[in-house]
Formats: structure tokens, C-alpha cells, sequence
């Protein structure tokens, strides 16, 4: 909403600077976005100069003008299509700075001197309009500078008003506001209407066919008008909020929708078939061209205004060109009403069409203002355009709603807001608010009465509202809550955390990506159409294709992110993301899908070079031991499966298990994805749902007694086939070593010289011990060839 | 045989004298004072002396052993110390080479802040809970005194999945789950990720975090979240930065409050961070409207409370002078390795 300061003095004095007065209105609840002006300051020698004779330059093309300054008359020469005798336009004098820096000089066009320059809306910065020279209302007066003609500088606030404050979208509700928080009474202006003539039932009737949708319709005739253009003051105050001048008539709508919040609309009166109008819905199929000259079909949905025959408006959002104001209308018929806002809602989203006045007919409007809305356009009808007004108004309302009544407890105000605001401050403040406030003293309590414009106010703590923003937030003094409590994480948020921890601890980099996905995302994964990943929830109103479902894996990005950064140089790589995936019970969605809290993690390239190291590639194993440190971490253990999935390298890719339960699967991306994706290496994958992992984990944690004798470490080199899983392998070891066994770790994987092939060693370091005494080296030869033996017979492996 | 003895110790100081490693000097120990060393031998040799000789010359004989002793372990001592001089000199390297770091990642800055806002209201006694983000309209909307087809639905623009499965615009719909399933006292945060329908941009993004904080019992007052609010701002920006709250409008919460911070970039001087108004507006807040209270079961006349909400991502661009929010979602290693 935009204010200016010239024009709010009219209704309240205003005795402090602008900035001052901002600061004021933001910390009493209307921010204050800026602070402009509509031209800012020109040059004091941009004068009004009046146009008293034109001829034809010897060129036959340009004009020559002689221009009245209020000094001796001046001859510009200018080629602008629209000037003629008598108008009042812009001149700016010999030596003269424009906006954009060019000093204006005496110029010689063809052996006439133009003393000086007429000048566009767009050399001065004032508008667009580039086509000819700006003309000025005729009640400009001559040699004045521009600026102060105008009020160019006028201070403009440009007001963010809450969608609760409709009653402040109007320059008098502004006014209201800074009269209450400034303490100055406030100024109405006085509305004086002088009827004369017919009677306006013998001249037109309104029939309103949908009460519902139409709540209050008036209007008023009036006749012998003349149309033409605004004079200067009025022209200043519709610019000033936003709009440009028309002519007298449609600015004095403009102005009053300004001034007071009440949209109005001028119908030429001698155009409206049989001069009368019925409020109703559009018929199907129903057309009508909008001023902005397009046609629209209506449907049943939208409320028109419309004579005998026709439509002639789309109530409330835009006026239709066959009845539209122009300089042949003598007679004019006035509306102002109150449309259902959120018929007029849908109905502006429908056409694509928002206006000033569709946008405070969807906020609500106070039905007390709409006739006076009425009358101070009709008065100022009669000051400007002449216009003889008909007796009498006609108003079609249904019974309006009675007054509301809150009760407001001092108290229980200062309970909520832990202040100690005395209650004649109180009523003082909502006085000031117009809210008329009597006590009850037997009750403790007001009872408030609350102004017709305040639609918002409906409870106490409303009221509550209004006293904090007045008393001054910066008045309640900060406490701190009373009562002890306990705070603390999320169990589930807590886990991701420790996993998070473990891994940047690892050297992975967290990585957080969107949510959506595309459908082709899943496709380029390899995936078959009926895969259970491509089962996805869709958006109905995406932003893009790109992103128009929710990710069921975070795969798809991780790989995104993978090639963003291969792209630039950034190869090695170590990520993962802990983030939801969003899996639908079934589609469409009938209910919210499943939320499950997942880990994703990717590594690429090298590990960081060092100099006291070789480098080292990452491979599947690394990815593998990451993971197992996080079940670790949590402490549980894990199972490993061979699987099949076609995002992953056939042979490179396992399922993981805690239990019976499969949590997660890793492997290498298989490299028909890797190609797709365009990553330039190998690239490892693993996705775990944290979701299933939580689900096992224990509280319990409990320690072992640390060990009284001594462990004996043996190493066993085995030569074993090819086919013999390192599973297997320990499987038949820990079955056969028994108690005594403690630990087992493989230090050694070899093929090579030396092995033959079909086979490879394993060499493995195995820990003994017993928790009653001290090993002596036959018993544990005796379980070494135990195992020995074992790993023979059932697996085929031999001691190397 | 005293002139035997003087000769001999003599000789042998010289020679422990001039032994210039330990080796050596271990030898020259054997050979004089070992078992068959010629110290030994020579006491042996007594038995050829008078026995009124004897005695003195014993004791000569002892006294010779226990200055050989002292002055090869002297000698010893000097001489490992050289050594281990030697060996530390050789042994010096290149400190200017670079450590070996143990390798580690970095957690998302996004991460990083949201720990940090946690951590401050769990010392203030906040459970941290969360709520689904694909939520249903009723949470997101009406639950919150937005009613279908209310205008101010407009402020956000929302993802739809159905008519009434959304994305959640906001983490207000937490506040609403909680109070169904909790009697009062109730003080929680609820931080999490909100979907609003904004093309991206240096400032915009569809998906953002949110902080939700609630808190009800039976005395919360406006003057709690004055408190509640300030002593977090100090917390996350420092101390000392002015601070102000002004009168908003959410339609959940009555009286509305939003919370503006002193610009962290100019110190309130007026700059591009701040269009500058001097100010940054970094919390929306308010006294729980009592229709949300009664919706969810709760007596308005007994209970009243407060609740408030955050951007994570502007906290993160304005803590760490982040300039384009989409930075924090390209996942560019360069950008992140800086965290």
C-alpha cells in the first residue's frame, strides 16, 4: 500500500519526520518497506510552460512552439506528434540537467534555435510513455518548477499490510492507525451530496439475483456530466497511489478506492440496456470484452454485473468495454457494493486477473463506508465533471451484521502477555483504536464494542493484540518460562547423528540434495518399468518435469552429485546424505506415504594422496568396511548376501542383513549406469534405511570381564580354491576351534606366483585363549589341527 | 707391587681416557676389572708378598678397583651421552613437511546450524520431535486456523500431491501432532525440511529447513518468548546485537510477533543484506491462538503458550556470509570442504 505523507496530512497532522513515522507504523504492526517518492527532486529549471503558439518549422516536419514560461515566451522546437495551443507541458530551460545527466543547450534545427527542450514522461523518468511530450493537468501553474507543481518529491511509505488489515489498504485507514499511535485526532473528510431532478427509481432499478454472493449493492445516476481531464490535484493524488489518470471520472472512482478501501465502477448510463441493472451469475458460454480489450467467457461461477441483456462487468475484478466511460458519456451510473471475496478469489485466480479493487473485495470491506463511498464520489462527481445528481440512492443489502461485542479482561490480558499494563491504558488504547469500551465493573472486565471497519477482531485475545501493539512490544519485559524441564534429542534424530559423526570422521563429505526427483532419474538406473523404485508420488503442481516426484531412493542424486563435481575437477570423492525417501502404500496416494529415514553413501576415485602413503583407489571393500563400521557403531552385526540389482555390478554387489531383516544394499554402479551418469571412474554405492537399522538396535550395553591368563596369537596360511567363500572359510574355523578361539583376522589375500591356479591363500592370524587358565602349546596345536583338518575335509583347503 | 699398581692404573687411565665408544670402554672394564681381568690377577699375585704387606697392599689394591669403577662409569655416562647427542642429530627431519592427517569429511553446513539451534533450546529444556513431510492439508492448513479457500493460504504457495496431501509448507503442522497426543506442559522444537512452490533463485529455494518451537503450560506469557527468543538470538549471533519485535500477523498465533536482529553484515548501518532497513528479520512468533488450543483439546483458559519459527537457511547464509542459497544444495566439494 502506498502512502503519501502529503496526502495523510489531509486527514491527521503529522508533526514528526518520515523516518520517524515509519519507524513508528512498523513497530505498531504495518511495515514499512521503503520509502520513495514518485519522481524524486529534478532540476529546479524543469518548469511548467503553457503552449500559446505553434507553427510549422520550414522543414515542413518539426513544430515550432512559443512557449509561456511566466517570464518572456520561449521558442522550442520539438517533433513530438501531440502538442497544441494551450496545453501545459514540461520545459526544460537552457542549462538545465536531465535525469539522465544531459544538459539541456540551445540547439540550432535548421536555422531555428530552440531555446530550451519539451520533454516526454520518459526523459524525465517519470513514466514509460516515450511516444510525445507529457501533458500537464490544465490548472498547472505556469513556471513553476515541475517538481513542486507535481509533488515529485512527496515522501511516498510503501506499507506491507498484513492479510488480517484490510481496513488499512486505504489512506483514511492509515490515517486511523497513525492517529492512534501518534495520539492526534483524526480529520474526515466532509461528505455533502446536492440531488437534484428525477427521483433515481423513475431512471433505473437493481435487481440482485444472488444475495449470497452480492451482500450490498448502491448506486446512484447522475447526469449532464463532462467528462475530461483531472485537474492537477487530483491527478497528483491518483499517481501518488499507484495509478494513472484517465479521466475525471474514473480517477475520482480511483481516488475514493484510494482514500476510503471501497472499489467503485462508473457505468455510462445511456449504454446499459433498458438502464437498468440485475446482479447474477454468468450464463455458460457467456462472453465479455474487459477493458484491457480482451473477451472472456464466463462460466456460472463468476458474479456479473449486467443490464437488460448482457454483461457488463465481472463484479468486482474488471468493468466491460461496452459500457465503459469515454468522452461521448453524459450520464453515468455509480456502484459501489460488497462481493463475496471468496467468490471474487476464485474467480480473479480463474481469468488470471487481479486488480486493486479484486484484491480488497477478497479481504473484506466495512459495509458502513460503502454508501459513503458512494456520496463522496458522487460530491466530487458534481465539483469536477458538473453533473446533476438524482434523488436518492438505491441499496439492496441484506439485514448487515450487528456490531460486535468482545469481552476483554484486564487481567487475563496482563497474564498473557506478563506485563502489568494499568487498565485505563488499556482503554485508552483501544479508545484510540475507535473501539468504544464500556466497564463492567461487578465483572472485572470491558465490554468492547468494535468498530464496522475491523473485521479481524473477534476474540479477547484480538483485543490482547491491539493493547501489545499499541502499549509497545519493546514495552513487556523478556522472562524466562517458569517450570523445569527436561529437553533432549530425538531418538531417531540421534542415531542419524552418531551415523553422521562416524562417517565425517571416515572422511566423507555430507551432502544434501532435493527431495524431488524425475521419473527418468529411475529409468536411467537401469531399472525395469516395474520396479518398485519407480512407484513413485507424484506432484500435482511441480515446477518442473525435473522435479516432479518424490524420490524413492537417494541414489539418483548421490550420482548427481557425483558428476556435478567430476565435472569440475573434483574426481576423488567421498559423500553420503542422510535424508527420507518417500514410499507410497499404494498409488494414487490415498493416504501420506511412508517417510524412511535413509543413508546413502558414494565414494569415487582415490583416497586422498599423502606422501608416507601409496595411493590408494577406493573399492568395494572400503565401501564395505564403512558400512560395517556404522553396524558396529550402533552395535550390531550384520550379514552379507550375494545380489542382483541392475543399478549394481553383478558380481560386485551384496545385500546387507541385521538378522533376518535386509537393511541395505552397496556394490559398484554398474558401468552401463556409470556411462549414463558420465562419471569417469568406478563409482560404489550404498543406500541402508536408517528406518529398518533403528528398529534393532538395543539399549542394552554391557561389558565383558577383561581376561586373567594370556592369549596365544597363531597365524594359518591356507591355500583354498577359488569357489570357497572367505565366509565359509570362517564358518568352518570358528566351528572348530570352539571355545577356545577368540579372534580370528585375515591379514593376507594373495594370487599370484607360487599358488597354483584355481586357488588362493588366505592368511589368517587366530587368537586363543581360555578364561580359566593358561594355554599351554599342546592344547592349542590340538585345536589348530582340529581346524586344520576341518577346513580339509569339508572345504577342501590346505595348510600352505 | 706398588710400583706394579701405580703403573698399571696409570696405563689404564690413559686408555679409559682416550676409549672413545662404549664398545671399547666395556673392554677395558673386562680387562681390568673382570674375573680374569689384571686387577684380579694381581690380587691373586698377593699370595707372593710378605703377609705383613699384605693388608696395605689389599687396600691399595681395592681403593685402585673403586677408582677404576667410578671413572669408567663416568667415562660411560659422558660417552653415551656424545652418542645419543650423535644419534639425535643424525636422526633430525624435515619438520616442514606436511603432517599426515587422518583423514575426515564435513558435516553440511545446514547440518552444522541446525545442531547448533538443537543444542540451544535442549539446554533450554526443548524436546526436539518431527513431524511427516508430506503432510495432510488439515495439519499444514485448517488445524491452523487456515480454512480452505482462506486468502492468506496465499502467502505460501504450496505442493500438492492430492486434494488433501500436500507437501508441508511450513513445520507449523508438528506444533498441532504434538498437542493431539501431549497434555500440557509441552515444549518442543520440531526442525525439519518445508516445500513451497518458488522458482529457485539466488534466494529462493522449493525446499528449505525450518525450526517450529512450541512451548505450553499454564503461565507461558509473551514476556517468556521475549526471553525464550532473545537468549537464543545471543546464542547463535553473539552478544550484544540489538534486538527487536515487532507486531506481525500469522493466522495461528495472536498476539503475532516477527524478530528482527541488528544486520550482522553492517551492524545496523543499512547494506545490501538488508535492503538497508539496519535490520534482518530472522523469526516469525506469537501467543498460541486459543482456537488452535481448543481444536487440539486443550482448555484456553487454562492453558496458553508460545510458538515460534525459523529459517535454517537464512541463519546459515547470514552466520556464514553465504550469498546464493542454491550453494547449499548443488553440493559442490568446493563449497563444502569449507565447513
Amino acid at each position: 500500500m502506498l502512502i503519501s505523507y502529503d496526502w495523510l496530512q489531509e486527514y491527521v497532522d503529522v508533526d514528526i519526520e518520515v523516518p520517524e513515522l515509519a519507524e513508528l507504523l512498523t513497530l505498531s504492526g504495518s511495515e514499512v518497506d521503503s520509502i520513495g517518492s514518485v519522481g524524486g527532486r529534478l532540476d529546479e529549471r524543469i518548469i511548467v510552460g503553457q503552449i500559446v503558439e505553434l507553427c510549422l518549422h520550414p522543414d515542413g516536419k518539426l513544430l515550432i512552439a512559443k512557449v509561456d514560461t511566466g517570464q518572456k515566451p520561449l521558442a522550442l522546437v520539438t517533433g513530438a506528434p501531440n502538442v497544441a495551443v494551450g496545453q501545459k507541458l514540461p520545459v526544460a530551460l537552457i542549462g538545465s540537467v536531465l535525469p539522465n545527466g544531459q544538459v539541456i543547450e540551445a540547439v540550432s534545427f535548421q536555422g531555428v534555435t530552440s531555446y530550451g527542450m519539451l520533454c516526454s514522461e520518459q526523459e524525465l523518468e517519470l513514466g514509460d510513455d516515450a511516444s510525445g511530450i507529457m501533458i500537464l493537468p490544465l490548472d498547472t501553474p505556469v513556471g513553476m518548477p515541475l517538481t513542486d507543481a507535481l509533488g515529485l518529491d512527496d515522501p511516498i511509505i510503501d506499507l506491507e499490510i498484513y492479510p488480517n488489515r484490510p481496513d488499512c489498504l486505504s489512506v483514511l485507514g492509515i490515517a486511523r492507525e497513525v492517529a492512534a499511535i501518534t495520539g492526534k485526532s483524526l480529520r474526515l473528510p466532509t461528505i455533502k451530496v446536492m440531488e437534484a431532478g428525477s427521483p433515481i427509481e423513475d431512471l433505473t432499478s437493481v435487481t440482485v439475483e444472488d444475495m449470497k454472493l452480492c451482500p450490498f449493492y448502491s448506486a446512484r445516476v447522475i447526469r449532464n456530466i463532462q467528462v475530461g481531464p483531472s485537474p492537477l490535484w487530483l491527478q497528483k493524488r491518483v499517481v501518488a497511489g499507484g495509478m494513472r489518470p484517465i479521466n475525471n471520472v474514473v480517477d475520482i472512482t480511483n481516488f475514493v478506492l484510494l482514500e476510503m478501501g471501497q472499489p467503485l465502477h462508473a457505468f455510462d448510463y445511456e449504454r446499459l440496456a433498458e438502464k437498468r441493472i440485475v446482479v447474477r451469475r454468468a450464463q455458460p458460454g457467456e462472453a465479455i470484452t474487459t477493458l484491457d480489450g480482451e473477451t472472456r467467457v464466463l462460466d456460472q461461477e463468476t458474479l456479473v454485473i449486467a443490464d437488460a441483456q448482457k454483461p457488463v462487468c465481472i463484479a468486482g475484478i474488471m468493468g466491460g468495454v461496452n459500457t465503459e466511460v469515454n468522452s461521448e458519456t453524459t450520464s453515468i451510473l455509480l456502484e459501489a457494493a460488497i462481493f463475496q471475496g471468496l467468490s471474487i478469489r476464485r474467480t480473479s485466480r480463474r481469468l488470471g486477473l487481479r486488480s486493486e479493487a479484486s484484491a480488497r473485495f477478497e479481504k473484506g470491506l466495512d459495509p458502513s463506508q460503502v454508501t459513503k463511498a458512494l456520496d463522496r464520489a458522487t460530491q466530487l462527481l458534481v465539483e469536477i465533471a458538473g453533473g446533476e445528481v438524482s434523488r436518492g440512492t438505491i441499496v439492496v443489502t441484506t439485514k448487515l451484521p450487528e456490531q460486535r461485542v468482545v469481552i476483554f479482561n484486564p487481567d487475563r490480558c496482563n497474564r498473557l502477555l506478563g506485563a502489568s499494563i494499568p487498565q485505563e491504558e488499556m482503554i485508552r488504547i483501544l479508545e484510540s483504536l475507535q473501539f468504544e469500551v464500556k466497564l463492567d465493573k461487578a465483572n472485572q472486565q470491558l465490554e468492547v464494542k468494535v468498530p464496522s471497519h475491523r473485521l479481524d477482531i473477534e476474540l479477547e485475545a484480538d483485543l490482547i493484540e491491539e493493547v501489545a501493539r499499541l502499549y509497545g512490544y519493546d514495552r513487556i519485559p523478556a522472562t524466562l518460562p517458569k517450570g523445569v524441564a527436561q529437553g533432549g534429542e530425538n531418538r531417531r534424530l540421534e542415531v542419524a547423528a552418531q551415523v553422521r559423526n562416524l562417517l565425517v570422521g571416515a572422511g566423507l563429505t555430507e551432502i544434501m540434495t532435493y527431495s524431488f526427483d524425475s521419473p527418468d532419474s529411475y529409468r536411467k538406473l537401469n531399472l525395469p518399468e516395474e520396479h518398485e523404485l519407480g512407484q513413485a508420488v507424484t506432484i500435482q503442481n511441480p515446477l518442473t518435469t525435473d522435479w516432479s516426484i518424490l524420490r524413492t531412493s537417494l541414489v539418483p542424486h548421490l550420482l548427481d552429485v557425483l558428476r556435478h563435481n567430476a565435472q569440475r575437477q573434483q574426481h576423488d570423492l567421498q559423500l553420503f546424505e542422510i535424508g527420507s525417501v518417500f514410499v507410497p502404500e499404494e498409488l494414487p496416494l490415498t493416504k501420506q506415504p511412508d517417510e524412511r529415514l535413509t543413508l546413502g553413501i558414494a565414494l569415487m576415485g582415490d583416497y586422498p594422496r599423502d606422501w608416507g602413503f601409496p595411493p590408494r583407489e577406493v573399492d568395494f571393500f572400503e565401501l564395505k568396511g564403512l558400512v560395517e563400521a556404522v553396524f558396529d557403531d550402533l552395535g550390531l552385526s550384520c550379514q552379507w548376501e550375494k545380489t542382483n540389482h541392475p543399478t549394481l555390478h553383478p558380481g560386485r554387489s551384496a545385500v546387507v542383513k541385521v538378522g533376518n531383516t535386509k537393511v541395505g544394499i552397496l556394490g559398484e554402479v554398474h558401468p552401463e549406469v556409470g556411462e549414463i551418469w558420465e562419471l569417469p571412474a568406478r563409482a560404489y554405492l550404498a543406500e541402508l534405511s536408517l528406518e529398518a537399522i533403528l528398529a534393532q538396535i538395543s539399549h542394552e550395553k554391557r561389558v565383558d570381564k577383561l581376561p586373567r591368563y594370556p592369549a596365544v596369537a597363531r597365524d594359518l596360511a591356507l591355500l583354498a580354491p577359488d569357489t570357497i567363500l572367505a565366509q565359509e572359510v570362517l564358518e568352518v574355523i570358528w566351528a572348530a576351534g570352539g571355545d577356545l578361539v577368540k579372534e580370528i583376522t585375515l591379514f593376507d589375500v594373495y594370487q599370484g606366483r607360487q599358488i597354483p591356479s584355481g586357488h588362493r591363500s588366505l592368511a589368517y592370524s587366530i587368537l586363543y585363549q581360555a578364561r580359566d587358565r593358561t594355554l599351554t602349546d599342546s592344547e592349542v596345536e590340538a585345536v589348530e589341527g582340529k581346524i586344520i583338518t576341518e577346513l580339509e575335509t569339508r572345504l577342501g583347503i590346505t595348510r600352505r | 707391587m706398588r710400583e706394579r699398581l701405580r703403573q698399571m692404573r696409570d696405563e689404564a687411565w690413559k686408555r679409559i681416557s682416550e676409549a672413545d665408544d662404549t664398545g671399547e670402554l666395556d673392554k677395558l672394564r673386562v680387562r681390568y676389572l673382570g674375573k680374569k681381568g689384571e686387577l684380579t690377577a694381581l690380587l691373586r699375585s698377593m699370595g707372593s708378598l710378605p703377609p705383613e704387606e699384605r693388608p696395605d697392599v689389599g687396600k691399595l689394591v681395592n681403593e685402585l678397583r673403586g677408582q677404576l669403577d667410578d671413572f669408567l662409569k663416568e667415562r660411560l655416562h659422558n660417552l653415551e651421552a656424545r652418542e645419543l647427542e650423535k644419534r639425535l642429530e643424525q636422526e633430525a627431519i624435515d619438520i616442514t613437511l606436511p603432517g599426515r592427517r587422518p583423514a575426515f569429511g564435513r558435516k553440511h553446513p545446514l547440518t552444522q546450524v541446525l545442531e547448533e539451534i538443537e543444542t540451544i533450546f535442549v539446554g533450554m529444556g526443548f524436546e526436539v520431535v518431527e513431524g511427516p513431510e508430506v503432510e495432510l492439508d488439515y495439519y499444514n492448513f485448517e488445524a491452523l486456523n487456515l480454512p480452505p479457500d482462506h486468502p492468506t493460504r496465499d502467502m505460501q504457495d504450496t505442493f500438492f500431491i492430492s486434494d488433501d496431501i500436500l507437501l508441508r509448507s511450513q513445520t507449523s503442522p508438528v506444533q498441532i501432532r504434538v498437542m493431539e497426543k501431549q497434555e500440557p506442559p509441552v515444549r518442543i522444537i520440531a526442525p525439519g525440511k518445508v516445500y513451497r512452490v518458488d522458482v529457485v533463485d539466488a534466494t529462493h529455494s522449493p525446499m528449505f529447513h525450518q525450526v517450529e518451537g512450541l512451548l505450553v503450560d499454564e503461565h507461558t506469557t509473551f514476556g517468556d518468548l521475549k526471553g525464550v527468543l532473545g537468549a537464543f538470538i545471543e546464542a547463535i549471533f553473539g552478544e550484544g546485537r540489538r534486538t527487536r519485535f515487532r507486531p506481525s500477523f500469522f493466522p495461528f498465533t495472536e498476539p503475532s510477533a516477527e524478530i528482527d536482529v541488528e544486520c550482522i553484515m553492517c551492524n545496523g548501518k543499512g547494506c545490501r543484506s538488508c535492503s538497508n532497513a539496519g535490520w534482518l528479520e530472522i523469526l516469525g512468533a506469537g501467543m498460541v491462538d486459543p482456537r488452535v488450543l481448543q481444536r487440539v483439546g486443550y482448555d484456553p483458559q487454562k492453558y496458553q503458550g508460545f510458538a515460534f519459527g525459523m529459517g535454517v537457511e537464512r541463519i546459515a547464509m547470514l552466520k556464514y556470509g553465504i550469498d546464493d542459497i542454491r550453494l547449499l544444495f548443488e553440493n559442490d566439494m568446493r563449497f563444502l570442504k569449507q565447513f
